[in-house]
């Protein structure tokens, strides 16, 4: 079977610079088949004025928790995950990075990159292969920023990819986007992704077999109360 | 507590019709009937050829249950229920602390 290309998180208006409509055209456009808008928990658009009904591409809503308080966040969680089809936390810093991929009800924790450290480690590797929670690497790390930064970004994005490979912590390429001009095509994203060192086909299965697995695993049609239950009819 | 497809997987399973939908082993594909016993790794069911008892690892089990009056199937990993029932409704209270 083709996989279908996915982007996992792109900001629309509020937040970025273009409209919904805008970004799921372009999206179309770069050759995508499906696409995840994703909404900051304290942003003043809901899910549900996310249209999902487009013609040519499929159009998922995505909430990404975003708190500074730890003892919140649970919380939050909670409150958004039967809105959105696809659920991450905003990470960047140690606490909070713990505390999601802890969460067997976070999809994937986005950014984990601390000003200080990869935000990951063996220990939050394991727990996060324990409770299926996947980690992005964010692209507009690399497209947007200079020079120490971004030398900074590729030495955390593989040591994060080591930690990845040695526990099998299920990986996503996202562009993470506020703007049209932000977002790349699916084989461009590829090959940004080999230059930390990810091989093709770990690339390849990071933009569209991942994401579709959790996207199909959340959709509400697909009728799937939790892992291994499922109802028929 | 009333059983839910949610809370199925640790609620009492004897009296629920079942079918096998998949199985390890190909000759208990398409099993149907009663569930009258179970043990830790294995469940009894009751057909028309008399009493099957089917190992619960590596079967996929679909359940007959009534959720709020109205008749559904849910499809559960064997894997899930793989306990002694008395100690399955443990779980559940492990899941929710979670």
């Amino acid at each position: 079977m083709k996989s279908k290309f996915c982007d996992c998180n792109v900001h629309p208006l509020p937040e970025g610079k273009d409209t919904v409509a805008r970004m799921i055209n372009f999206a179309k456009h770069l050759g995508y088949q499906r696409i995840i808008i994703t909404l900051h928990s304290d942003s003043e658009l809901s899910p549900s004025d996310i249209p999902t009904d487009v013609k040519g591409i499929e159009v998922y809503r995505g909430i990404e928790v975003k708190t500074q308080s730890p003892s919140k966040l649970n919380g939050l969680i909670g409150k958004y995950r039967k809105a959105a089809d696809f659920l991450s936390v905003h990470g960047g810093n140690e606490k909070i990075n713990r505390l999601a991929v802890e969460n067997p009800y976070v999809d994937c924790l986005m950014h984990p990159l601390t000003e200080k450290n990869s935000g990951l480690n063996h220990v939050l590797a394991k727990e996060a292969v324990r409770n299926n929670v996947a980690i992005e690497f964010n692209m507009d790390l690399i497209l947007k920023s200079r020079g120490g930064r971004r030398v900074y970004a590729f030495s955390h994005f593989k040591t994060n990819l080591m930690l990845a490979r040695k526990y099998g912590v299920a990986t996503i390429v996202a562009s993470n986007s506020r703007s049209i001009f932000h977002m790349r095509a699916p084989r461009e994203m590829i090959a940004i992704s080999q230059l930390f060192g990810m091989n093709e086909r770990e690339a390849n299965d990071s933009i569209s077999t991942i994401p579709g697995e959790i996207l199909d695993k959340n959709c509400i049609n697909n009728g799937a109360v939790f892992e291994g239950v499922k109802i028929i009819e | 507590m009333k059983i839910s497809p949610s809370n199925l997987i640790f609620h009492e399973i004897i009296g629920l019709n079942v079918q096998i939908q998949d199985s390890s082993n190909k000759y208990n594909i398409g099993i149907d009937g009663r569930v009258v016993d179970e043990t830790q790794n294995t469940v009894v069911i009751e057909t028309d050829k008399g009493e099957k008892r089917i190992q619960k690892k590596g079967t996929k089990f679909v359940f007959q249950i009534h959720y709020n009056s109205i008749p559904k199937k849910v499809q559960v990993e064997g894997n899930l229920l793989h306990s002694q029932p008395e100690n399955r409704i443990k779980n559940i209270m492990k899941i929710r602390m979670r």
